[in-house]
């Protein structure tokens, strides 16, 4: 799995999540709650991206994510190789 | 001067004949129904219901775009009723907000369970919040604003009246200057469908027209039919109302709520009689000055054939009695406030609608209001709500006078 494809995964959770956000706006430097997401909508696309992946991170691994770059670092380290 | 101090000064529904209020009053004037043909599951053994018309998702709230239908709705005409009624900052922080109903989201409970154990197992964390129905409790008071207290009231189909009863109590203890009292939607699952239609309550399946199926009143009667639908009310004391220069559209005058003392779903006509003429006292009423009443009548055997006997024993042939089910479908908790505004309207514009579908009644020491509407000057209402476990329940609805 690459960083591209687990950043693709993430805009369709995050397309999916949100109503009328697509998943050309999700791009690495905005943040999901400049999208509009709240605690709950955040919880609802980190969790489904883990499901598609087929991962499962302990929440405190995300503490320190703010954008969506770093959302896809983090769940990108938990796929194994590439 | 009467112990119950409450009027209305916004409406706003979600019903399958009615987005807006005037919409609805020119479905209720011309009878028009919003039940048509149901593509549910074989297993459902239902082929009528009353719906909403267009697409289930809302997607322009983005507040409440991951919850249910019944928390989304609710949204919607609570925000429109708060709107309507003019309430400023001040006035929403002594704004009370009371949804009736409980058990709302059964179908989307139901989805979530299949996906689980059926599907691909997965299930979303805001899953925690959203399968409460109080989810449209704070859903409600984020979109409007409101933040006196608020939780929901309830009562299976009675819900709505029990949550414009609440409200009136919480005015009275001056516990909120306003209320803004929602019915909520109430989804049922193929499970529950299934369940009413084999206990005889609701209509089975059949392959008459889907408007004829509903019949409340009528010697052919065989079940309700469920609607989708919402409505939401403003309610203030008359002083409250009058000093903020806001216009009453009606009177909530008289109200009760009783049990029958057993569990199960069998109504009670003793039940009844006795709710509606405790209702009247605290109005200060005899069953005389009753104009209309708006019936809680599902088109259930045993639920009519009960009601008929009770409105016979209290009011004799006196008021004109319809049952707005007919056109909207059984609403479950939303039913009460839905009723309310339909009683206001008919108040208002001087008419009891029609239910073309009651062609033989079957109990005929009760005036019907029958296939065509009638214009009368209405002025004291009742409406009734009665729901498994024995609940009773009735408000007084009285047409507001100006420079009452």
């Amino acid at each position: 799995m690459t960083w591209d494809e687990v950043l693709s995964v993430v805009q369709d959770e995050t397309a999916t999540v949100l109503p009328g956000v697509t998943a050309r706006q999700v791009t690495p430097d905005v943040t999901l709650s400049e999208l509009g997401a709240n605690s709950l909508d955040r919880m609802d696309i980190v969790v489904g991206s883990q499901d598609v992946l087929g991962v499962s991170v302990p929440a405190a691994a995300f503490a320190d994510v703010g954008n969506v770059r770093q959302l896809v670092d983090v769940l990108h380290g938990h796929c194994g190789t590439t | 001067m009467t112990a119950v101090d409450a009027v209305i000064t916004a409406m706003a529904v979600r019903t399958s004949v009615g987005d807006t209020i005037e919409e609805l009053a020119a479905a209720l004037r011309d009878g028009r129904g919003g039940i048509r043909a149901a593509s549910l599951p074989d297993a459902a053994r239902v082929s009528a219901a009353a719906y909403l018309p267009g697409p289930a998702d809302e997607p322009e709230l983005v507040l409440s775009g991951r919850s249910t239908r019944p928390t989304r709705t609710a949204v919607r005409v609570a925000r429109e009723a708060a709107t309507a009624a003019g309430l400023g900052p001040g006035a929403l922080a002594r704004t009370a907000i009371v949804i009736g109903g409980n058990n709302l989201a059964l179908d989307y409970q139901a989805q979530v369970a299949v996906r689980m154990s059926c599907g691909d197992g997965r299930v979303r964390p805001s899953h925690a919040l959203a399968h409460l129905d109080v989810d449209a409790v704070g859903a409600v008071s984020e979109a409007t604003g409101a933040t006196a207290e608020g939780c929901l009231i309830g009562g299976a189909s009675a819900s709505g009246t029990l949550a414009l009863i609440h409200a009136c109590r919480l005015l009275a203890l001056d516990a909120a200057d306003h209320c803004l009292v929602v019915g909520a939607l109430a989804e049922l699952s193929v499970a529950e469908y299934r369940a009413l239609a084999d206990s005889g309550a609701l209509a089975a399946a059949s392959d008459e027209p889907p408007g004829d199926v509903c019949r409340p009143f009528d010697s052919g009667r065989r079940g309700f039919v469920h609607g989708h639908g919402t409505a939401a009310v403003v309610l203030e004391r008359a002083g409250t109302a009058r000093a903020r220069g806001a216009r009453p559209l009606a009177a909530i005058t008289g109200l009760a709520q009783r049990l029958d003392g057993k569990r199960g779903t069998r109504p009670s006509a003793d039940g009844q009689a006795a709710t509606i003429a405790a209702a009247l006292e605290s109005a200060g009423l005899l069953p005389g000055d009753v104009d209309y009443v708006n019936a809680h009548a599902t088109g259930s055997q045993l639920g009519d054939a009960t009601e008929a006997e009770s409105l016979a024993r209290v009011f004799g042939a006196g008021p004109l009695v319809n049952a707005t089910k007919e056109l909207t479908g059984h609403c479950l908790s939303g039913s009460g406030v839905i009723e309310a505004v339909a009683t206001v309207i008919q108040l208002r514009d001087g008419f009891c609608h029609p239910n073309p579908n009651l062609r033989s009644p079957a109990d005929p020491r009760v005036s019907y209001v029958g296939r065509k509407a009638v214009d009368a000057p209405l002025r004291v209402a009742l409406s009734t709500s009665f729901a498994f476990s024995g609940i009773n329940s009735a408000i007084i609805v009285t047409r507001s006078v100006q420079d009452d």
